[in-house]
């Protein structure tokens, strides 16, 4: 991972951001304030690998994915696909790069319209995008997607509601993939399933993923499922990524307490286990995204931090609301960095111990600037 | 928004009274428009001055107008003329309002704003007034009629245009198809048109009657269909010197044109009862007592030891829904008991009636749709069959706390928190001064751990985020410290790290109060870390229970491992190692094979007879119960 060859890179998104303008006033034309869902995120996903996204609601995930789609446009930085920049596209030129990058939703039901049989809903896929005008051909590429995602043809000419749940996810992955798609990008794929359903889904995503040659972009709030299906994870709280790294350890040893506290949150079955593990339960929930708390915006909720001012003196703790806080948490933005010899990059004053601490930004400056070649 | 295809679309229309008589009388107006000049009995142009203002009589029904002509033929003449306004201007309305209203959506921005601000002003002006003020500038003639009182309707139909184009726009499967690459156009025709084609249809059947009485208005005026033309507002205008001595004249061409306004209206209000998701849509509704339930099951004594019991009891309890074809049996026989001090999760996929068994022992079911079919509940020693409504309702107070997953519709929206809270406190306990309730609300809400009670209690649910309103919820339940506390997904529509809250803190709770607590879950994780002791459902019945480190460490039921080796845990992608699934799809309750409901999916079955033709019982296999032919082979 020391050196990426450009050409492999499906998509490159740099310091992405997206501030939606809260309006006032007469004509709503004051801007009082905004919401910062994505605030200044860099990534890049190598062909056929699996990125992973996540948080929790409000972090800002889908947003961040809408605009790697191209479905919203980026108030700042930008998003390269195939080395294409998306913002400098027409609407028209974005409709067609939609082909190479397909969105898979959450809820099967909902995201299909309930008045086209599966056939309509898969046919209108490859007229939209002019693919296979010949009548039979089409056909015979609506049959062979069917069953790759493992439905039958008696299952064509069935209206949504005529199907279960693992079924209509089925048909949404269908829908994505018959235009030959290069990248999918799956928003809490399996959530809305039953568990049971669950591992059917992700086997055929990851079989899918295989054969098609496809990358993937995962949004989820689900470490166990990261830990499954992805290559590269990156952690994101109020619309930054607090940790980015390789899946495998992201999800063994994650760094950041908030990555942490996600990985906790997975419970095993084994209940002897479960039973005696140390819980890390957050306290309280992350505050609202149009008022950003100061330093770490993760000071608000931190255990690593409040542990740690009990062993500072007392000129480097800041008080916050009668608890003691480490002053630079509260104070200080923490930089990207990179705790050696591990690949992950981790934003936090605490992350590393004393030593081993590396800033990321001053190693590898091309990742911040807006055009990286 | 209901989506109706065209032949149950007639069928629920007369279905429904009003539906049948408005659409009979538009119907028949149809006809008349249709038939009419052929069925009038005279010349409704003839002049006859020797018999003028004649009253009805055997020649002409409805008597002759002070031209001579006879009324009755007039009608049916004008009838094309009358309607056909109607249903001109309608169109008119709708093919100027309808785009308008959905381009605004659709674009937004400024162009929305505009729009927007000129229809409020367009609805400012009385429809009458508006309308005069158009034909009074194009010139008094049918066609200007029909414009003038379609572009009245404009607004209303760029409004409400508009609206039911946003609320189709935020479902995810326009998201879909626009992020498919297609174009605004072909998302407008081909998904957003369809999708809010019945709301339109519904609002031009009402606003036909207005439209209607709009025109005749102007034809009263003198302003519409020009003499000699017949029309049912230009006859009534022609009327009114004679309205004292004549007053037949009147009454027939008001007579047509009221009930037509009365047809298209019923036919309206029965279709906005089929495409307004707010109207009430169940029409049979029976309103009944809760303790109607099981009333009509057997009454046996009360099964366990005298004395002492458990907490919730359920003895092969079956419960059925009654649904249009029948009666739906969900809960198939589930015999299964709590005890104080401890959690027991009831686990299965959606649809395998957990939640079912969960709302019958809060005494919750839905009244007519619902009833304990079978078998007994016992609550905190008490059978619920046996109860008076007095008796359920005490019970559900004190005994019975509970916890559901929809915590946004748990809360009143326009009531403040403490208001909901102290109301609960005070449901129990008569007795207590208004000090003394606040006090315990504010210690309620410090038990579940929310700082700053005495401010919190002024706030409503709206300024409290997800989880939040789920502890005040939790609180609630706690009010009356019950002996049982009913939970059903209470952490599903929360975050990851809120879930982990919520959990620990109803499982400190049950421990410290010594409750009895039955969690429904599909997470097995959650199972592990937050349970004492499970029960595993499928399709209606309990397949394997026991303690949570029983079941999980052995389940004998193959489901029961199926589900455990199939939740994905902490494993990272190695070489394409794949999840084990359960094969094939989740039973359909009203459709279950014979013999073991689980068989089309058992990795055991080896096709072997007794799985085809017995059900199997729950019984005791090692420390656990089970109900599997096979289950001892899980032991080996
Ligand atoms: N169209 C919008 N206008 C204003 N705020 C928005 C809009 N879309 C999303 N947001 C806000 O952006 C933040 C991130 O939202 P989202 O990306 O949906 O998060 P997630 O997917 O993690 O739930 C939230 O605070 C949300 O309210
Ligand atoms: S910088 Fe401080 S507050 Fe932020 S995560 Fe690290 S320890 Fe916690
Ligand atoms: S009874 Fe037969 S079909 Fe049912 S679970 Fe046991 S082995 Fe499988
Ligand atoms: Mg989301």
């Amino acid at each position: 991972m020391t050196h990426r060859d450009d050409t492999d890179d499906v998509i490159v998104a740099a310091n992405l951001e997206k501030h939606f303008p809260i309006r006032s006033g007469f004509l709503g034309r004051k801007v009082v304030a905004s919401v910062r869902a994505v605030d200044g995120v860099s990534f890049r996903i190598r062909r056929g690998s699996c990125f992973a996204i996540v948080g929790e609601s409000g972090s800002g995930k889908s947003t961040l994915a809408r605009a790697v789609v191209g479905l919203i446009r980026p108030t700042g930085g930008e998003v390269l696909i195939d080395g294409e920049s998306v913002s400098d596209k027409t609407d028209a030129q974005l409709r067609s790069m939609r082909r190479k990058v397909q969105l898979v939703l959450q809820d099967p039901l909902a995201s299909l319209d309930p008045r086209m049989t599966v056939r309509q809903t898969l046919r209108e896929a490859l007229v939209v995008h002019r693919l296979r005008p010949d009548r039979a051909a089409r056909e015979a590429r609506i049959e062979e997607v069917v069953r790759q995602v493992g439905l039958s043809t008696v299952h064509l000419d069935r209206y949504p509601n005529a199907l279960s749940g693992g079924q209509r996810q089925r048909v949404a992955i269908a829908r994505a993939v018959v235009c030959e798609p290069e990248v999918l990008v799956l928003d809490e794929p399996v959530s809305a399933l039953d568990v049971s359903v669950q591992a059917q889904i992700i086997n055929l995503l990851m079989e899918l993923q295989d054969r098609l040659h496809l990358t993937y972009v995962i949004i989820t709030h689900d470490l166990s499922l990261v830990g499954y299906m992805a290559d590269d994870v990156g952690v994101m709280y109020l619309g930054r990524f607090v940790e980015r790294g390789p899946a495998y350890s992201v999800c063994r040893m994650p760094i950041h307490p908030y990555a942490e506290s996600l990985l906790s949150a997975v419970a095993g079955v084994d209940p002897q286990i479960e039973k005696s593990k140390p819980l890390r339960i957050l306290r309280g929930t992350a505050p609202s995204p149009t008022a950003l708390p100061s330093g770490c915006t993760f000071h608000t909720r931190c255990p690593r931090a409040r542990a740690i001012a009990r062993t500072l003196a007392v000129d480097a703790i800041h008080d916050v609301e009668g608890e003691g806080l480490p002053k630079i948490c509260v104070t200080t933005v923490p930089e990207r960095r990179r705790c050696d010899p591990s690949d992950v990059e981790v934003t936090c004053h605490f992350a590393c111990g004393d030593d081993g601490m590396v800033s990321v930004d001053s190693q590898n400056p091309e990742i911040r600037g807006r055009s990286p070649q | 928004m209901p989506r109706v295809p065209g032949s149950t679309l007639l069928l629920t229309i007369i279905s429904q009274p009003k539906g049948l008589i408005g659409l009979s009388i538009v119907v028949f107006y149809a006809c008349l428009a249709i038939f009419g000049p052929w069925l009038a009995p005279h010349d409704p142009y003839t002049q006859n001055f020797a018999s003028i203002l004649q009253s009805p009589s055997t020649a002409h029904w409805f008597g002759t107008d002070a031209l001579g002509r006879d009324v009755f033929s007039r009608i049916l003449t004008g009838a094309q003329t009358s309607l056909g306004i109607g249903v001109g201007g309608v169109l008119v309305a709708l093919l100027i309002g309808m785009p308008i209203g959905v381009l605004a959506a659709y674009f937004g921005g400024r162009l929305d704003f505009l729009v927007m601000r000129a229809v409020d002003v367009m609805l400012s002006f009385p429809d009458i007034v508006f309308a005069l003020a158009i034909v009074a500038i194009l010139g008094a003639s049918t066609q200007n009629v029909i414009l003038a009182v379609g572009l009245v309707s404009v607004p209303v139909f760029a409004r409400t245009a508009r609206a039911v184009t946003l609320s189709t726009m935020a479902e995810p499967y326009i998201e879909g198809t626009v992020s498919l690459g297609a174009s605004p156009a072909r998302v407008v025709v081909r998904h957003i048109l369809p999708n809010i084609a019945g709301v339109l249809l519904t609002l031009s059947s009402l606003l036909f009657a207005s439209t209607l009485l709009t025109a005749s208005g102007l034809g009263f005026l003198g302003l519409g269909a020009q003499p000699p033309h017949p029309e049912w507002g230009t006859m009534l205008g022609e009327s009114r010197s004679y309205i004292r001595s004549h007053p037949y004249l009147a009454t027939f061409p008001g007579l047509f044109l009221a009930f037509s306004a009365l047809g298209f209206n019923l036919l309206g209000e029965a279709l906005r009862t089929i495409y307004d998701p707010t109207s009430p849509k169940d029409f049979s509704y029976r309103k009944a007592d809760r303790s109607a339930q099981g009333a009509d099951v057997a009454v046996q004594p009360a099964g366990g030891a005298k004395g002492q019991h458990s907490s919730v009891e359920t003895s092969d309890v079956s419960i059925s829904y009654l649904v249009p074809t029948g009666v739906l049996e969900v809960v198939r026989g589930v015999s299964l008991s709590v005890e104080a001090g401890r959690t027991m999760a009831v686990v299965g996929e959606s649809g395998s009636g957990k939640s079912t068994l969960l709302r019958a022992i809060a005494t919750l079911l839905p009244v007519g749709r619902a009833v304990v079919s079978g078998g007994s509940i016992a609550v905190a020693g008490q059978r619920l069959d046996t109860l008076t409504p007095d008796g359920i309702r005490e019970l559900r107070r004190r005994r019975i706390g509970v916890v559901f997953q929809d915590v946004a519709s748990a809360l009143n929206p326009v009531l403040t928190v403490g208001y909901q809270l102290e109301e609960a406190i005070r449901s129990g306990e008569s007795r207590l001064s208004s000090k003394d309730i606040r006090c315990k609300a504010i210690a309620l809400l410090r038990d579940v751990n929310i700082s700053d009670p005495e401010w919190r209690l002024q706030m409503y649910p709206h300024q409290f985020s997800g989880g939040m309103k789920q502890r005040i919820v939790i609180a609630m339940a706690l009010a009356q410290n019950p002996e049982v506390l009913l939970a059903d997904e209470p952490t599903s529509a929360l975050d990851v790290t809120i879930q982990q809250q919520i959990l620990s803190l109803l499982r400190e709770m049950q421990k410290a109060r010594g409750m009895a607590m039955l969690l429904v879950t599909h997470d097995l994780g959650l199972v592990a870390r937050y349970a004492d002791d499970v029960a595993v459902m499928y399709a209606g019945r309990i397949v394997e229970a026991g303690t949570v480190t029983g079941v999980f460490r052995n389940p004998c039921h193959p489901y029961t491992r199926a589900l455990r080796d199939s939740s994905p845990e902490i494993a990272t992608r190695a070489g394409g190692r794949k999840l084990p699934a359960i094969q094939g799809e989740p039973p359909n309750i009203g459709k279950l094979p014979d013999g073991c409901a689980f068989r089309p999916r058992c990795q055991r079955y080896a096709r072997r007879s007794i799985c085809a033709t017995d059900n199997p019982d729950l019984r005791p296999i090692g420390t656990q119960r089970a109900a599997c032919h096979f289950a001892e082979e899980a032991l080996s």
